[in-house]
């Protein structure tokens, strides 16, 4: 069962980057593999896409790592 | 007070879900790494696992040996690391039993107030993540945790900060060879771009920026 905080909507993230973040997930992950957050669980890919249409703080933590790739990857190419 | 010797936990147990259990095994099989860097270098290493890898055991372990490196493996939070059965093991009350010691954690988010109690209360150095450890995985390769080509590349940079520090490298040095092992796996699934590069790649960034050291970054072994 998912807790109170789990359940809250995060509002700070526009509709557009979840969208994005989804696209990138259904293309790129394996239907076989799953994800392990420690402290969170364990996720499948149906489970991942679930989280971000839910946009709860999973969802968040999926949305600010690719994120954070994005922005790596763009920093790495301008060095 | 402490000598030349490594003391790991890694807790391993039935949690009663089998992806939980999954992800448990990583944190038990990996650190086997560390012991195997303390064999080759003849360093001692005590290895307090699955129902050893208890508070009692560790507070036991810390008052009677002294060991110079422990290394703490399992689930955690800000102010703790688990356990066997996920208790925690290790948290802001019984931080100062890692005086004068180096700390690693191989656990989520206990860097941000466990590890700077650590040093506040007299720990050398500090290792471990500001933020959740994470990791995709393939379930049908658990048997052969080791080779499995989604998870391998975040543990091998992550042990590879501890087995640096077995190795005589001071605790900056250490975070700087994890840090290269991790740019070189971001750098490898770059070129060799295939379909899960995308998410291989978005966790092993999130892990290494989460990854940090507090205390004395020239402490060694």
């Amino acid at each position: 069962m998912k807790t109170d905080r789990e359940n809250q909507k995060i509002t700070n993230i526009p509709d557009d980057v979840w969208q994005l973040v989804k696209f990138r997930i259904m293309q790129s992950m394996p239907a076989t593999a799953k994800l392990a957050i420690g402290g969170v669980g364990t996720f499948s890919k149906e489970d991942v896409l679930e989280h971000l249409t839910e946009k709860d703080e999973t969802g968040e933590l999926i949305v600010r790592m690719q994120l954070s790739m994005l922005k790596y990857i763009a920093k790495t190419q301008n060095d | 007070m402490t000598d030349k010797s490594v003391l790991v936990t890694r807790p391993w147990y039935r949690s009663g879900n089998s992806d939980e259990d999954n992800k448990i095994l990583f944190i038990f099989r990996w650190p086997e790494k560390i012991i195997g860097a303390c064999k080759e270098k003849g360093i001692t290493c005590f290895d307090l696992k699955e129902n050893r890898a208890t508070r009692k055991e560790l507070e036991k372990f810390l008052g009677s040996k002294g060991s110079t490196l422990v290394a703490l493996n399992g689930h955690g939070g800000p102010g703790f690391v688990c356990g066997q059965n996920g208790e925690p093991i290790a948290d802001t009350s019984n931080s100062q039993l890692f005086s004068g010691r180096i700390v690693h954690a191989l656990s989520c988010n206990s860097a941000q107030v466990f590890g700077p109690d650590c040093v506040a209360n007299g720990a050398l150095a500090f290792m471990g993540y500001k933020d959740r450890f994470c990791w995709f995985f393939d379930p049908n390769m658990i048997t052969r945790i080791f080779d499995d080509e989604m998870s391998k590349w975040n543990f091998e940079a992550a042990m590879a900060a501890v087995t640096a520090v077995v190795n005589g490298d001071s605790v900056e040095a250490a975070r700087e060879k994890s840090q290269k092992k991790f740019k070189d796996a971001i750098k490898h699934h770059l070129i060799h771009y295939g379909l899960e590069s995308n998410i291989i790649i978005m966790t092993l960034i999130h892990d290494m920026e989460n990854q940090v050291v507090i205390g004395d970054g020239t402490a060694k072994l």
